[in-house]
Protein backbone atom coordinates (compact mmCIF):
# COMPACT_ATOMS: atom_id res chain seq x y z
CA UNK A 1 0.00 0.00 0.00
CA UNK A 2 1.27 3.29 -0.53
CA UNK A 3 1.72 6.48 1.67
CA UNK A 4 -1.12 8.20 -0.23
CA UNK A 5 -3.44 5.61 0.67
CA UNK A 6 -3.04 5.90 4.46
CA UNK A 7 -4.84 9.21 4.82
CA UNK A 8 -8.06 8.24 5.11
CA UNK A 9 -10.62 10.59 3.87
CA UNK A 10 -13.01 12.31 6.79
CA UNK A 11 -16.60 10.24 6.96
CA UNK A 12 -19.15 12.91 8.14
CA UNK A 13 -18.57 13.14 11.79
CA UNK A 14 -14.86 13.07 10.94
CA UNK A 15 -14.94 17.07 11.97
CA UNK A 16 -15.29 16.09 15.88
CA UNK A 17 -12.75 16.23 17.98
CA UNK A 18 -10.98 12.54 18.27
CA UNK A 19 -11.49 12.85 21.84
CA UNK A 20 -14.03 14.79 23.88
CA UNK A 21 -13.91 14.38 27.86
CA UNK A 22 -16.96 15.92 29.22
CA UNK A 23 -17.39 16.94 33.34
CA UNK A 24 -15.60 13.66 34.04
CA UNK A 25 -15.55 12.11 37.27
CA UNK A 26 -14.22 8.62 38.40
CA UNK A 27 -14.91 7.18 41.73
CA UNK A 28 -13.49 3.75 42.71
CA UNK A 29 -14.59 1.75 45.80
CA UNK A 30 -15.40 5.69 47.20
CA UNK A 31 -12.04 6.57 46.49
CA UNK A 32 -11.99 9.97 44.26
CA UNK A 33 -10.01 9.16 41.29
CA UNK A 34 -10.74 12.05 39.06
CA UNK A 35 -12.96 14.90 39.76
CA UNK A 36 -14.93 17.14 36.65
CA UNK A 37 -12.50 16.27 34.23
CA UNK A 38 -12.79 18.52 30.49
CA UNK A 39 -10.26 17.53 27.64
CA UNK A 40 -10.29 17.32 23.80
CA UNK A 41 -8.01 16.20 21.31
CA UNK A 42 -7.84 17.20 18.08
CA UNK A 43 -7.21 15.28 15.06
CA UNK A 44 -2.99 15.74 14.25
CA UNK A 45 -2.34 16.79 17.35
CA UNK A 46 -0.07 15.41 20.17
CA UNK A 47 -1.15 15.95 23.76
CA UNK A 48 0.66 15.00 26.62
CA UNK A 49 -0.91 13.56 29.96
CA UNK A 50 1.59 14.87 32.58
CA UNK A 51 1.09 15.09 36.43
CA UNK A 52 2.44 13.05 39.92
CA UNK A 53 1.97 9.65 40.01
CA UNK A 54 -1.33 8.60 41.47
CA UNK A 55 -2.66 11.75 39.94
CA UNK A 56 -5.14 9.83 37.73
CA UNK A 57 -3.52 9.58 34.02
CA UNK A 58 -3.96 6.04 33.28
CA UNK A 59 -7.31 5.85 34.78
CA UNK A 60 -8.22 8.67 32.64
CA UNK A 61 -6.94 6.66 29.30
CA UNK A 62 -8.79 3.48 30.90
CA UNK A 63 -12.05 5.78 30.47
CA UNK A 64 -11.13 7.31 27.00
CA UNK A 65 -10.10 3.66 25.90
CA UNK A 66 -13.72 2.24 27.47
CA UNK A 67 -12.03 0.10 30.08
CA UNK A 68 -14.01 1.60 32.84
CA UNK A 69 -17.44 3.25 33.23
CA UNK A 70 -16.90 6.69 34.32
CA UNK A 71 -18.74 7.47 37.84
CA UNK A 72 -20.46 11.40 35.81
CA UNK A 73 -20.11 12.50 32.54
CA UNK A 74 -19.19 11.31 28.96
CA UNK A 75 -16.40 10.71 26.59
CA UNK A 76 -17.18 10.81 22.98
CA UNK A 77 -14.50 9.56 20.12
CA UNK A 78 -14.53 10.54 17.20
CA UNK A 79 -17.83 12.23 17.83
CA UNK A 80 -19.09 8.94 19.62
CA UNK A 81 -20.38 8.34 22.98
CA UNK A 82 -17.51 5.90 24.14
CA UNK A 83 -20.50 3.03 24.75
CA UNK A 84 -21.92 2.86 21.70
CA UNK A 85 -18.35 3.37 19.36
CA UNK A 86 -17.50 0.16 17.59
CA UNK A 87 -14.62 1.34 15.27
CA UNK A 88 -11.87 0.13 17.55
CA UNK A 89 -9.63 -0.88 15.12
CA UNK A 90 -9.05 3.09 14.57
CA UNK A 91 -7.57 2.99 18.16
CA UNK A 92 -3.98 1.80 19.34
CA UNK A 93 -3.23 1.43 22.95
CA UNK A 94 0.36 0.88 24.22
CA UNK A 95 -0.40 0.28 28.15
CA UNK A 96 2.01 1.03 31.01
CA UNK A 97 4.61 -1.16 31.20
CA UNK A 98 3.80 -3.00 27.92
CA UNK A 99 7.74 -3.34 26.91
CA UNK A 100 8.39 -5.05 30.95
CA UNK A 101 6.22 -8.12 29.29
CA UNK A 102 7.76 -11.38 29.85
CA UNK A 103 11.50 -11.30 28.27
CA UNK A 104 11.11 -15.15 27.61
CA UNK A 105 7.91 -14.92 25.74
CA UNK A 106 9.09 -16.29 22.24
CA UNK A 107 7.87 -13.94 19.60
CA UNK A 108 10.11 -12.38 17.52
CA UNK A 109 10.10 -8.89 16.06
CA UNK A 110 8.08 -9.76 13.39
CA UNK A 111 5.25 -12.11 14.46
CA UNK A 112 4.59 -9.08 17.41
CA UNK A 113 4.49 -6.50 15.02
CA UNK A 114 1.97 -8.45 12.47
CA UNK A 115 -0.19 -8.59 15.51
CA UNK A 116 -1.08 -4.91 14.89
CA UNK A 117 -3.06 -6.32 12.02
CA UNK A 118 -5.19 -8.80 14.50
CA UNK A 119 -8.50 -6.73 14.37
CA UNK A 120 -8.31 -5.25 11.14
CA UNK A 121 -8.30 -8.40 9.27
CA UNK A 122 -11.37 -9.93 12.05
CA UNK A 123 -11.56 -13.19 13.21
CA UNK A 124 -11.87 -15.91 10.70
CA UNK A 125 -9.61 -14.16 8.23
CA UNK A 126 -6.04 -15.14 7.80
CA UNK A 127 -3.83 -12.58 8.02
CA UNK A 128 -2.40 -12.24 4.42
CA UNK A 129 0.34 -10.47 2.08
CA UNK A 130 -1.12 -7.06 2.55
CA UNK A 131 -0.97 -7.74 6.62
CA UNK A 132 2.88 -8.36 6.08
CA UNK A 133 3.49 -5.81 3.65
CA UNK A 134 1.80 -3.42 6.34
CA UNK A 135 4.22 -4.98 9.31
CA UNK A 136 7.16 -4.40 7.02
CA UNK A 137 6.55 -0.93 6.79
CA UNK A 138 6.06 -0.16 10.37
CA UNK A 139 8.97 -1.91 11.16
CA UNK A 140 10.71 0.05 8.75
CA UNK A 141 9.44 3.27 9.75
CA UNK A 142 10.20 2.26 13.23
CA UNK A 143 13.84 1.62 12.65
CA UNK A 144 13.88 -1.82 13.35
CA UNK A 145 14.61 -3.25 9.62
CA UNK A 146 17.04 -6.24 10.02
CA UNK A 147 15.76 -7.00 13.65
CA UNK A 148 12.62 -8.73 12.40
CA UNK A 149 13.62 -12.41 12.87
CA UNK A 150 15.50 -11.40 16.77
CA UNK A 151 13.24 -12.67 19.82
CA UNK A 152 11.50 -9.25 21.28
CA UNK A 153 12.47 -9.98 24.85
CA UNK A 154 16.39 -9.88 23.97
CA UNK A 155 15.98 -6.25 22.49
CA UNK A 156 17.09 -3.09 24.32
CA UNK A 157 13.81 -1.22 26.00
CA UNK A 158 14.28 1.81 23.48
CA UNK A 159 14.65 -1.03 20.73
CA UNK A 160 11.01 -2.61 22.65
CA UNK A 161 9.60 0.21 22.73
CA UNK A 162 10.23 0.64 19.48
CA UNK A 163 8.28 -2.73 18.31
CA UNK A 164 5.27 -2.04 20.54
CA UNK A 165 4.73 1.17 18.33
CA UNK A 166 5.53 -0.82 15.15
CA UNK A 167 2.98 -3.02 15.90
CA UNK A 168 0.14 0.25 16.93
CA UNK A 169 0.74 1.45 13.74
CA UNK A 170 0.84 -1.53 11.69
CA UNK A 171 -2.96 -1.21 12.60
CA UNK A 172 -2.83 2.09 10.83
CA UNK A 173 -4.54 3.74 13.25
CA UNK A 174 -6.20 7.24 13.59
CA UNK A 175 -5.60 7.41 17.68
CA UNK A 176 -2.43 6.15 19.23
CA UNK A 177 -2.61 6.16 23.00
CA UNK A 178 0.38 5.25 25.33
CA UNK A 179 0.86 5.39 28.90
CA UNK A 180 4.16 6.19 30.27
CA UNK A 181 6.32 5.02 27.16
CA UNK A 182 9.68 6.76 27.88
CA UNK A 183 9.93 5.41 31.10
CA UNK A 184 13.27 3.44 31.83
CA UNK A 185 14.46 4.28 28.12
CA UNK A 186 18.14 6.55 28.24
CA UNK A 187 18.18 9.60 27.10
CA UNK A 188 19.14 8.47 23.97
CA UNK A 189 15.98 6.81 23.10
CA UNK A 190 13.83 9.22 24.30
CA UNK A 191 15.04 11.46 22.06
CA UNK A 192 14.83 8.84 18.87
CA UNK A 193 11.44 8.39 19.98
CA UNK A 194 9.77 11.87 19.77
CA UNK A 195 11.63 12.42 16.59
CA UNK A 196 9.83 8.70 15.33
CA UNK A 197 6.68 10.09 17.06
CA UNK A 198 6.91 13.62 14.79
CA UNK A 199 7.54 11.54 11.48
CA UNK A 200 4.66 9.22 12.26
CA UNK A 201 2.34 11.85 12.36
CA UNK A 202 3.65 13.52 9.32
CA UNK A 203 3.36 10.34 7.78
CA UNK A 204 0.15 9.04 8.32
CA UNK A 205 -1.56 11.87 10.07
CA UNK A 206 -1.40 9.88 13.20
CA UNK A 207 -3.34 11.54 16.75
CA UNK A 208 -1.36 11.11 19.65
CA UNK A 209 -2.38 11.55 22.94
CA UNK A 210 0.95 10.16 25.69
CA UNK A 211 1.32 10.08 29.62
CA UNK A 212 4.46 10.62 31.14
CA UNK A 213 6.06 12.32 34.13
CA UNK A 214 8.95 14.05 32.82
CA UNK A 215 7.53 17.61 32.11
CA UNK A 216 10.55 18.65 30.83
CA UNK A 217 10.85 16.30 27.83
CA UNK A 218 7.25 16.45 27.23
CA UNK A 219 6.86 20.30 27.21
CA UNK A 220 9.15 20.51 24.22
CA UNK A 221 7.87 17.52 21.97
CA UNK A 222 4.28 17.62 22.16
CA UNK A 223 1.37 20.41 20.80
CA UNK A 224 -0.96 20.62 23.86
CA UNK A 225 -0.29 18.98 27.44
CA UNK A 226 -3.22 18.15 30.15
CA UNK A 227 -1.54 18.56 33.74
CA UNK A 228 -3.74 16.08 35.87
CA UNK A 229 -3.91 15.62 39.36
CA UNK A 230 -7.33 14.43 40.13
CA UNK A 231 -9.01 17.48 38.59
CA UNK A 232 -7.53 19.03 35.51
CA UNK A 233 -4.85 21.71 36.42
CA UNK A 234 -4.14 22.65 33.05
CA UNK A 235 -5.11 21.90 29.66
CA UNK A 236 -3.80 24.06 26.95
CA UNK A 237 -0.44 24.69 24.63
CA UNK A 238 2.69 22.89 25.63
CA UNK A 239 4.87 26.13 26.08
CA UNK A 240 2.84 27.34 29.37
CA UNK A 241 4.39 24.30 31.63
CA UNK A 242 7.67 27.17 31.21
CA UNK A 243 5.57 28.56 34.54
CA UNK A 244 7.10 27.58 37.55
CA UNK A 245 4.08 28.85 39.07
CA UNK A 246 1.87 26.52 37.42
CA UNK A 247 4.36 23.57 38.06
CA UNK A 248 4.12 24.16 42.22
CA UNK A 249 0.15 24.54 41.69
CA UNK A 250 0.64 20.07 40.05
CA UNK A 251 3.35 18.83 42.20
CA UNK A 252 4.10 21.13 45.50
CA UNK A 253 0.92 22.21 46.01
CA UNK A 254 -1.25 19.95 44.46
CA UNK A 255 -3.22 19.19 47.58
CA UNK A 256 -3.81 22.58 47.82
CA UNK A 257 -5.79 23.07 44.67
CA UNK A 258 -7.95 19.68 45.60
CA UNK A 259 -8.25 21.26 49.15
CA UNK A 260 -9.84 24.49 47.81
CA UNK A 261 -11.07 22.96 44.19
CA UNK A 262 -14.37 24.69 44.27
CA UNK A 263 -13.25 28.12 44.79
CA UNK A 264 -10.03 27.93 42.26
CA UNK A 265 -10.92 27.47 38.91
CA UNK A 266 -8.62 24.97 36.90
CA UNK A 267 -6.71 26.94 34.61
CA UNK A 268 -7.81 26.88 30.82
CA UNK A 269 -5.13 28.12 28.56
CA UNK A 270 -6.43 28.41 25.13
CA UNK B 1 16.54 -53.09 15.93
CA UNK B 2 14.70 -56.72 15.43
CA UNK B 3 13.58 -56.25 18.68
CA UNK B 4 11.19 -52.42 17.92
CA UNK B 5 10.02 -53.89 14.21
CA UNK B 6 8.83 -56.93 16.01
CA UNK B 7 6.72 -55.02 18.87
CA UNK B 8 5.08 -52.82 16.00
CA UNK B 9 4.02 -55.63 14.49
CA UNK B 10 1.32 -55.61 17.29
CA UNK B 11 -1.76 -54.33 17.48
CA UNK B 12 -2.03 -52.80 20.42
CA UNK B 13 1.26 -51.12 20.06
CA UNK B 14 0.45 -49.66 17.06
CA UNK B 15 -2.74 -48.02 18.24
CA UNK B 16 -1.02 -46.94 21.23
CA UNK B 17 1.92 -45.33 19.21
CA UNK B 18 -0.98 -43.60 16.69
CA UNK B 19 -3.46 -42.55 19.43
CA UNK B 20 -0.08 -41.08 21.24
CA UNK B 21 1.33 -39.08 18.23
CA UNK B 22 -2.16 -37.70 17.86
CA UNK B 23 -2.64 -36.55 20.60
CA UNK B 24 0.89 -35.36 21.26
CA UNK B 25 0.32 -33.13 18.35
CA UNK B 26 -2.25 -31.66 20.47
CA UNK B 27 -0.37 -31.30 23.66
CA UNK B 28 2.76 -29.56 21.93
CA UNK B 29 0.06 -26.87 20.35
CA UNK B 30 -2.36 -26.22 23.30
CA UNK B 31 0.64 -26.90 26.37
CA UNK B 32 2.64 -24.00 24.63
CA UNK B 33 -0.25 -21.24 25.33
CA UNK B 34 -1.11 -22.57 28.59
CA UNK B 35 2.47 -22.05 30.05
CA UNK B 36 2.12 -18.68 28.49
CA UNK B 37 -1.07 -18.21 29.79
CA UNK B 38 0.11 -19.66 33.59
CA UNK B 39 -3.28 -21.78 33.19
CA UNK B 40 -1.17 -25.07 34.08
CA UNK B 41 -3.07 -25.01 37.23
CA UNK B 42 -6.51 -25.01 34.80
CA UNK B 43 -5.16 -28.01 32.94
CA UNK B 44 -4.60 -29.77 36.48
CA UNK B 45 -7.50 -29.23 38.10
CA UNK B 46 -9.68 -29.63 35.05
CA UNK B 47 -7.93 -33.52 35.35
CA UNK B 48 -9.43 -33.74 38.37
CA UNK B 49 -12.95 -33.36 37.74
CA UNK B 50 -12.33 -35.30 34.46
CA UNK B 51 -12.18 -38.08 36.89
CA UNK B 52 -15.87 -37.46 38.38
CA UNK B 53 -16.64 -37.66 34.23
CA UNK B 54 -14.77 -41.05 34.69
CA UNK B 55 -16.60 -42.32 37.46
CA UNK B 56 -20.15 -41.38 36.05
CA UNK B 57 -19.89 -42.91 32.89
CA UNK B 58 -18.62 -46.49 34.69
CA UNK B 59 -21.30 -46.03 37.08
CA UNK B 60 -24.05 -45.30 34.31
CA UNK B 61 -22.60 -48.19 31.75
CA UNK B 62 -21.65 -45.11 29.34
CA UNK B 63 -18.57 -44.85 27.92
CA UNK B 64 -16.59 -42.94 30.11
CA UNK B 65 -14.44 -41.58 27.81
CA UNK B 66 -17.11 -39.51 26.22
CA UNK B 67 -19.21 -38.45 29.62
CA UNK B 68 -15.21 -37.49 31.23
CA UNK B 69 -15.36 -34.56 27.77
CA UNK B 70 -18.63 -33.46 29.02
CA UNK B 71 -17.54 -33.13 32.38
CA UNK B 72 -14.38 -31.50 32.26
CA UNK B 73 -16.00 -28.98 29.83
CA UNK B 74 -18.76 -28.47 32.64
CA UNK B 75 -15.96 -28.01 34.70
CA UNK B 76 -14.05 -25.65 33.33
CA UNK B 77 -16.67 -23.27 31.97
CA UNK B 78 -17.90 -23.65 35.91
CA UNK B 79 -14.34 -22.26 36.85
CA UNK B 80 -14.77 -19.25 34.52
CA UNK B 81 -18.21 -18.06 36.08
CA UNK B 82 -16.73 -18.13 39.31
CA UNK B 83 -13.65 -16.45 38.33
CA UNK B 84 -15.68 -13.75 36.87
CA UNK B 85 -17.74 -13.65 40.67
CA UNK B 86 -14.33 -12.28 41.51
CA UNK B 87 -13.57 -15.52 43.55
CA UNK B 88 -9.62 -15.77 44.04
CA UNK B 89 -8.38 -17.26 40.93
CA UNK B 90 -7.33 -20.70 42.62
CA UNK B 91 -9.96 -20.63 44.56
CA UNK B 92 -12.16 -21.31 41.92
CA UNK B 93 -10.00 -23.85 40.03
CA UNK B 94 -9.80 -25.60 43.51
CA UNK B 95 -13.81 -25.52 44.61
CA UNK B 96 -14.80 -27.16 40.93
CA UNK B 97 -11.71 -29.64 40.96
CA UNK B 98 -12.35 -31.01 44.77
CA UNK B 99 -16.56 -31.05 43.70
CA UNK B 100 -15.44 -33.25 40.36
CA UNK B 101 -13.06 -35.39 42.72
CA UNK B 102 -15.45 -35.61 45.64
CA UNK B 103 -18.40 -36.75 43.33
CA UNK B 104 -15.97 -39.41 41.69
CA UNK B 105 -15.20 -40.76 44.85
CA UNK B 106 -18.78 -41.40 46.00
CA UNK B 107 -19.99 -42.70 43.31
CA UNK B 108 -17.14 -45.07 43.01
CA UNK B 109 -17.81 -45.83 46.84
CA UNK B 110 -21.65 -46.58 46.02
CA UNK B 111 -21.03 -48.80 42.24
CA UNK B 112 -18.53 -50.76 44.95
CA UNK B 113 -15.13 -49.34 45.39
CA UNK B 114 -12.13 -49.00 42.82
CA UNK B 115 -12.27 -51.61 39.82
CA UNK B 116 -9.79 -51.91 37.16
CA UNK B 117 -11.95 -49.52 34.61
CA UNK B 118 -11.08 -46.86 36.99
CA UNK B 119 -7.26 -47.56 37.90
CA UNK B 120 -6.86 -47.67 34.04
CA UNK B 121 -7.84 -44.03 33.60
CA UNK B 122 -5.78 -43.45 37.20
CA UNK B 123 -2.80 -44.99 35.61
CA UNK B 124 -1.21 -46.25 32.37
CA UNK B 125 -4.12 -47.12 30.00
CA UNK B 126 -2.35 -46.52 26.54
CA UNK B 127 -1.84 -50.05 25.52
CA UNK B 128 -5.57 -50.64 26.37
CA UNK B 129 -6.49 -48.14 23.30
CA UNK B 130 -9.15 -49.50 20.88
CA UNK B 131 -9.49 -48.76 17.41
CA UNK B 132 -13.03 -47.13 18.69
CA UNK B 133 -10.74 -44.80 20.84
CA UNK B 134 -8.72 -43.81 18.24
CA UNK B 135 -11.37 -42.37 16.19
CA UNK B 136 -12.73 -40.37 18.89
CA UNK B 137 -9.22 -39.14 19.80
CA UNK B 138 -8.78 -38.66 15.51
CA UNK B 139 -12.57 -36.22 15.78
CA UNK B 140 -11.39 -34.58 18.75
CA UNK B 141 -7.91 -33.67 17.79
CA UNK B 142 -9.38 -32.40 14.06
CA UNK B 143 -11.67 -30.15 16.08
CA UNK B 144 -8.97 -28.59 18.36
CA UNK B 145 -6.56 -27.87 15.86
CA UNK B 146 -8.98 -26.51 13.85
CA UNK B 147 -9.91 -23.93 16.26
CA UNK B 148 -6.32 -23.05 17.25
CA UNK B 149 -5.48 -22.76 13.71
CA UNK B 150 -8.27 -20.42 13.15
CA UNK B 151 -8.03 -18.39 15.80
CA UNK B 152 -4.12 -18.79 16.02
CA UNK B 153 -3.84 -14.63 15.46
CA UNK B 154 -6.57 -14.06 18.37
CA UNK B 155 -4.94 -16.62 21.14
CA UNK B 156 -1.80 -15.12 20.15
CA UNK B 157 -2.44 -11.55 20.58
CA UNK B 158 -4.66 -12.08 23.84
CA UNK B 159 -1.38 -14.04 25.08
CA UNK B 160 0.74 -11.50 24.40
CA UNK B 161 -1.01 -8.18 25.14
CA UNK B 162 -4.46 -9.05 26.79
CA UNK B 163 -5.13 -5.27 27.35
CA UNK B 164 -4.16 -4.18 23.84
CA UNK B 165 -6.36 -6.83 22.43
CA UNK B 166 -9.42 -5.52 24.53
CA UNK B 167 -9.02 -1.93 22.89
CA UNK B 168 -8.88 -3.09 19.93
CA UNK B 169 -12.41 -4.84 19.94
CA UNK B 170 -11.03 -8.93 20.51
CA UNK B 171 -14.07 -10.63 22.12
CA UNK B 172 -11.83 -11.46 24.75
CA UNK B 173 -14.08 -13.29 27.54
CA UNK B 174 -15.26 -15.86 24.50
CA UNK B 175 -11.55 -16.25 23.54
CA UNK B 176 -10.82 -17.25 27.22
CA UNK B 177 -13.55 -19.27 27.45
CA UNK B 178 -13.18 -20.58 24.05
CA UNK B 179 -9.19 -21.69 25.47
CA UNK B 180 -10.27 -23.78 28.81
CA UNK B 181 -12.54 -25.24 26.68
CA UNK B 182 -10.11 -26.66 24.64
CA UNK B 183 -8.24 -27.20 27.62
CA UNK B 184 -10.94 -29.43 29.30
CA UNK B 185 -10.82 -31.42 25.56
CA UNK B 186 -7.06 -32.00 25.79
CA UNK B 187 -7.24 -33.10 29.34
CA UNK B 188 -9.08 -35.87 28.54
CA UNK B 189 -7.41 -36.82 25.22
CA UNK B 190 -4.15 -36.86 27.41
CA UNK B 191 -5.60 -38.57 30.50
CA UNK B 192 -6.04 -41.37 27.59
CA UNK B 193 -1.98 -41.50 27.41
CA UNK B 194 -0.79 -40.75 30.77
CA UNK B 195 -3.78 -40.90 33.10
CA UNK B 196 -5.79 -38.67 35.15
CA UNK B 197 -2.44 -37.94 37.72
CA UNK B 198 0.02 -36.70 34.92
CA UNK B 199 -2.02 -35.05 32.22
CA UNK B 200 -0.79 -31.72 32.88
CA UNK B 201 2.98 -32.77 33.09
CA UNK B 202 2.35 -34.21 29.31
CA UNK B 203 0.63 -30.93 28.19
CA UNK B 204 3.20 -28.41 30.25
CA UNK B 205 6.63 -30.33 30.02
CA UNK B 206 7.29 -30.84 26.22
CA UNK B 207 5.79 -26.89 26.15
CA UNK B 208 8.46 -25.59 28.29
CA UNK B 209 11.37 -27.41 26.66
CA UNK B 210 10.11 -25.83 23.34
CA UNK B 211 10.73 -22.87 25.37
CA UNK B 212 14.18 -22.98 25.88
CA UNK B 213 15.08 -23.22 22.06
CA UNK B 214 14.06 -19.35 22.19
CA UNK B 215 12.29 -19.68 18.79
CA UNK B 216 9.42 -17.25 17.60
CA UNK B 217 5.87 -18.78 18.44
CA UNK B 218 5.35 -20.33 15.41
CA UNK B 219 8.78 -22.29 16.00
CA UNK B 220 8.09 -22.94 19.30
CA UNK B 221 4.61 -24.41 18.57
CA UNK B 222 6.56 -27.21 15.99
CA UNK B 223 9.13 -27.78 18.93
CA UNK B 224 6.94 -28.43 21.02
CA UNK B 225 5.07 -30.75 18.78
CA UNK B 226 8.20 -32.42 17.93
CA UNK B 227 9.21 -33.09 21.48
CA UNK B 228 6.12 -33.92 22.53
CA UNK B 229 5.72 -36.66 19.82
CA UNK B 230 9.46 -38.04 20.39
CA UNK B 231 8.63 -37.78 24.30
CA UNK B 232 5.29 -40.09 23.97
CA UNK B 233 7.41 -42.43 21.36
CA UNK B 234 10.27 -43.20 22.99
CA UNK B 235 8.43 -43.64 26.40
CA UNK B 236 6.15 -46.07 24.90
CA UNK B 237 8.90 -47.93 23.51
CA UNK B 238 10.74 -47.73 26.77
CA UNK B 239 8.08 -49.03 29.14
CA UNK B 240 7.39 -51.64 26.90
CA UNK B 241 11.08 -53.31 27.09
CA UNK B 242 11.45 -52.31 30.55
CA UNK B 243 7.73 -53.46 31.37
CA UNK B 244 6.67 -50.90 33.03
CA UNK B 245 4.06 -48.08 33.63
CA UNK B 246 3.75 -46.23 29.64
CA UNK B 247 2.34 -43.53 31.39
CA UNK B 248 4.93 -42.54 34.07
CA UNK B 249 7.59 -43.47 31.64
CA UNK B 250 6.54 -40.57 28.81
CA UNK B 251 6.54 -38.44 31.47
CA UNK B 252 10.09 -39.39 32.66
CA UNK B 253 11.24 -38.79 29.37
CA UNK B 254 9.85 -35.76 28.78
CA UNK B 255 11.35 -34.15 32.30
CA UNK B 256 14.50 -35.30 31.50
CA UNK B 257 14.18 -33.56 27.93
CA UNK B 258 13.34 -30.72 29.50
CA UNK B 259 16.31 -30.59 32.09
CA UNK B 260 18.72 -31.26 29.13
CA UNK B 261 17.24 -28.91 27.05
CA UNK B 262 17.54 -26.01 30.21
CA UNK B 263 21.25 -27.38 30.53
CA UNK B 264 21.94 -26.20 27.04
CA UNK B 265 19.85 -23.31 27.63
CA UNK B 266 21.78 -22.15 30.42
CA UNK B 267 25.16 -22.93 29.10
CA UNK B 268 24.40 -20.86 26.04
CA UNK B 269 23.01 -17.79 27.89
CA UNK B 270 26.43 -17.63 30.82
CA UNK B 271 28.31 -17.16 27.43
CA UNK B 272 26.02 -14.76 26.22
CA UNK B 273 26.08 -13.13 29.01
CA UNK B 274 29.77 -12.50 28.69
CA UNK B 275 29.29 -11.15 25.04
CA UNK B 276 29.36 -7.57 24.61
CA UNK B 277 24.93 -6.97 25.10
CA UNK B 278 25.83 -7.17 28.89
CA UNK B 279 28.15 -3.84 28.69
CA UNK B 280 26.52 -1.12 30.55
CA UNK B 281 24.21 1.15 27.98
CA UNK B 282 25.41 4.54 27.77
CA UNK B 283 24.75 7.44 30.35
N1 LIG C 1 -7.30 -1.08 39.49
C1 LIG C 1 -7.43 -0.16 40.46
N2 LIG C 1 -8.30 -0.37 41.49
C2 LIG C 1 -8.45 0.55 42.45
N3 LIG C 1 -7.75 1.70 42.51
C3 LIG C 1 -6.88 1.96 41.53
C4 LIG C 1 -6.67 1.04 40.45
N4 LIG C 1 -5.72 1.57 39.63
C5 LIG C 1 -5.38 2.75 40.16
N5 LIG C 1 -6.06 3.00 41.30
C6 LIG C 1 -5.98 4.22 42.13
O1 LIG C 1 -6.47 5.27 41.34
C7 LIG C 1 -5.70 6.44 41.54
C8 LIG C 1 -5.15 6.93 40.19
O2 LIG C 1 -4.24 5.97 39.69
P1 LIG C 1 -3.64 6.04 38.23
O3 LIG C 1 -4.73 6.40 37.30
O4 LIG C 1 -2.91 4.78 37.99
O5 LIG C 1 -2.63 7.26 38.35
P2 LIG C 1 -1.34 7.61 37.47
O6 LIG C 1 -1.40 6.83 36.23
O7 LIG C 1 -1.45 9.08 37.26
O8 LIG C 1 -0.16 7.26 38.31
C9 LIG C 1 -4.61 6.07 42.51
O9 LIG C 1 -5.03 6.52 43.78
C10 LIG C 1 -4.57 4.59 42.47
O10 LIG C 1 -4.18 4.07 43.72
MG1 LIG D 1 -0.10 5.41 35.40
Amino acid sequence: MSAASVAVPLPPNEAAPVVRVRRVSLEREGQEVLRDVDLSVERGEILGIVGPNGGGKTSLLRLVLGLERPTAGEVELFGVPVSRFREWRRIAYIPQHATAFDPHFPAIVREVVLLGRVARRGALHWLGAEDREAARRAIELCGLSGLEGRRVGALSGGEKQRVFIAKAIAARPDLLVMDEPTAGVDPESERRFYDLLSELRAELGLTVILVSHDLGVVSARVDRVACLNRTLVYHGPAAALEDKDLLGRLYGAGRVVIAHGADEPPVHGH
Amino acid sequence: MADLVTLFQYGFMQRALLAGLLISVVCGLLGVFVVLRRTAPLGDALAHVSFGGVALGIAFGFLPLYVAIVVAVAGGIAMRLLQERRLYGELSLMIVQAAGLAGGIVLVSLVGGLNVDILSFLFAPILTVAWSDVTLIVGLLAVTVAVLAVFYKEFFLVTFDPEGARVSGLPVRALDLGFTVLTAVTVVLAMRVVGILLVSALIVVPAATALQLRLGLRGTLVAAVAIASLCVAAGLVLSVFLNAASGGMIVLVSIAALLASMATAGASTRAVSRGPRSSQPRA
